[in-house]
């Protein structure tokens, strides 16, 4: 169980796709001026990376080693032009405000990084719950500064006004540059911080053990 | 190495594993196909919904026949492809609708436009109102195909598409390199596709529907391949055996249109090469420097020069042999169009000042 909860906290929190490896940049600053595009992009990320993980998981040991990245292009792009085909039938809106960000996906390192620094190596239940974390990671962060652009760039969340006042460098690639560093530098203020307090701690911990010990 | 050898070696291991994933793929994707194919009744209705919503729309298309919500291959007024200037029109409909009691009568056209970035084209619905066979403006337009426009994001969120209603009154034109302020900025390359499919769109329904004939002012005309003739400021005249060209440029692949003015004198020797608009978005120089280049490089030139720079026909596209002090390294695009203008400006001069030359 322990296992999980730290490939879970992992790809959400302590190694964050977007805030802590910094990957998958191009789609970030292309799509955080709204928050539902943001939203719409995350989602379809983490439909994207649960099912190549699990595929490449499982085929793992059948797939050689020295064609298992073509192959893993392979699987990646066959389920980005799945997601594409969904979209445009179901949900046209959101396909046309992601435009070429969709098919782009294929080159997202995100998910070919998990699928070769992760799937190709775990079980794959673990490999599904990677791709889960990572995804809900990348979704928080984009969703995250998706709502802060749209907020002070247009005056409005997920396409309902809020305010008259904006900001409209919020709403333009330097504006979303921005928000993106300064979201880093937060996240990775807080993270820190809460590192060094554990470490603090589990010294502590250690050192009252090692006194206890001696005594 | 033997046949079984090589079954039994790591290559065929590779090639078979390779294999087996594009085949499983490729089957996946193709079922996938039969059930989420968006038909071409659901793509007029999404158009419909949008352009129209909320409105209560009669939509005719061949022969007058009614089109319900519920047919998937609609047949409209186009059955092949139609190409209007700039755009290709794939599609189009008759549709009406009441408002404020008054019937009203649009055409819907699904037009493809062309100079989008990276030589791209934009297929948008227009919606253009009609009343006793004369285009009285657009009602909307509603982009339906980015095709790999990386910047649409942009432009969707732009009041580009709302303005273009507003610019097109009366069925005018809109010059899409003449504007700025009109342009996304950031995507106006896109935003030019997306111009040209209105105009397209406005070229179709007066020629194809109302059977206007519009009448080729570029005919006899040598080098048109980088020469927009359908933008509606490509222009020549003559005065005094002086043929002063206005020529907007096609776009050459990541180099955007230019906007130049060509004075060609008697001889058809160039007196002026202006460029009034820069079309260069990543190249080397800027406008005011590349105008001091060609000023220096190209008065006095007849069509000999340009067809030694850049071939008889225009058919040297790269730089390969162009000289050092002809050619600005890290703007070859640009220079190719500026070059091509050169030679349609030079060696058309007789036809295009009468023959008076």
């Amino acid at each position: 169980m322990n296992k999980y909860k730290k490939i879970t906290l992992d790809g959400l929190i302590f190694q964050n796709p977007t805030f802590m490896l910094v990957l998958g940049t191009c789609p970030t600053l292309a799509l955080i001026k709204s928050a539902s595009s943001a939203l719409g992009m995350g989602l379809t990320v983490i439909m994207v990376l649960t099912l190549s993980n699990v595929i490449i998981s499982a085929l793992r040991k059948v797939i050689p080693s020295s064609v298992r990245i073509p192959c893993y292009i392979v699987i990646i792009a066959t389920l980005v032009t799945f997601a594409r085909m969904l979209l445009e039938k179901y949900l046209p809106d959101l396909y046309e405000s992601l435009g070429a960000f969709l098919a782009l996906i294929v080159v997202n390192c995100i998910i070919l990084g998990r699928a070769e620094a992760f799937a190709s190596k775990h079980t794959v239940a673990e490999s599904a719950i990677d791709g889960l974390a990572n995804g809900l990671g990348f979704t928080f962060a984009l969703t995250l500064m998706g709502i802060i652009c749209e907020f002070l760039g247009k005056g409005s969340l997920f396409g309902f006004k809020i305010m008259s006042f904006k900001i409209e460098m919020f709403a333009t690639s330097a504006g979303t540059f921005l928000v993106y560093g300064l979201c880093i530098a937060v996240f990775v203020y807080i993270i820190d911080g809460f590192t060094r307090a554990r470490r603090v701690k589990a010294n502590k911990l250690a050192r009252e053990n090692l006194l206890k010990e001696g005594a | 190495m033997s046949v079984k050898q090589f079954f039994k070696s790591n290559a065929f291991k590779c090639i078979a594993a390779l294999l087996c994933v594009l085949l499983a793929s490729g089957i996946f994707l193709t079922i996938a196909y039969g059930f989420l194919e968006v038909t071409a009744g659901e793509r007029l209705q999404r158009a419909i919904g949008k352009i129209y919503a909320g409105m209560e729309v009669s939509v005719y298309g061949k022969d007058d026949v009614l089109i319900t919500a519920e047919v998937t291959d609609p047949k409209g007024l186009v059955s092949e492809t139609v190409t209007c200037g700039n755009a290709e029109i794939n599609d189009a409909y008759k549709i009406i609708y009441t408002e404020n009691g008054k019937e009203i009568l649009n055409y819907l056209i699904s037009s493809k436009g062309s100079g989008g970035w990276s030589s791209g084209a934009v297929t948008c619905w227009v919606a253009v109102i009609s009343e006793n066979n004369v285009i009285k403006g657009i009602k909307s337009v509603n982009v339906s195909d980015w095709g790999n426009q990386t910047l649409s994001s942009d432009i969707n969120g732009s009041s580009l598409l709302e303005n273009i209603a507003e610019k097109y009154k009366d069925g005018i034109y809109y010059d899409p390199n003449g504007d700025d302020n009109f342009l996304v900025s950031g995507a106006t390359m896109s935003s030019t596709a997306i111009c040209n499919a209105v105009n397209g769109a406005i070229t179709f329904v007066k020629t194809q529907i109302f059977g206007e004939t519009e009448t080729d002012k570029f005919s006899g005309l040598k080098y048109l391949e980088y020469i927009d003739t359908a933008n509606p400021s490509t222009s020549y005249s003559c005065e005094n055996g002086i043929v002063t060209y206005n020529i907007v440029t096609k776009p050459n692949k990541r180099a955007g249109a230019f906007t130049l003015e060509i004075k060609v004198g008697a001889g058809g020797i160039i007196t002026e090469f202006i460029i009034i608009k820069y079309g260069s978005t990543d190249g080397a120089l800027d406008k005011d420097e590349y105008n001091a280049l060609v000023k220096t490089d190209y008065a006095g030139k007849d069509a000999s020069y340009f067809k030694k720079v850049i071939g008889e026909n225009g058919e040297i596209k790269d730089n390969s042999n162009f000289e050092s002090n002809e050619i600005q390294s890290g703007a070859t695009l640009s220079n190719y169009l500026c070059l091509y203008a050169g030679l349609f400006a030079t060696a058309n001069y007789e036809v295009c000042s009468g023959g008076n030359a």
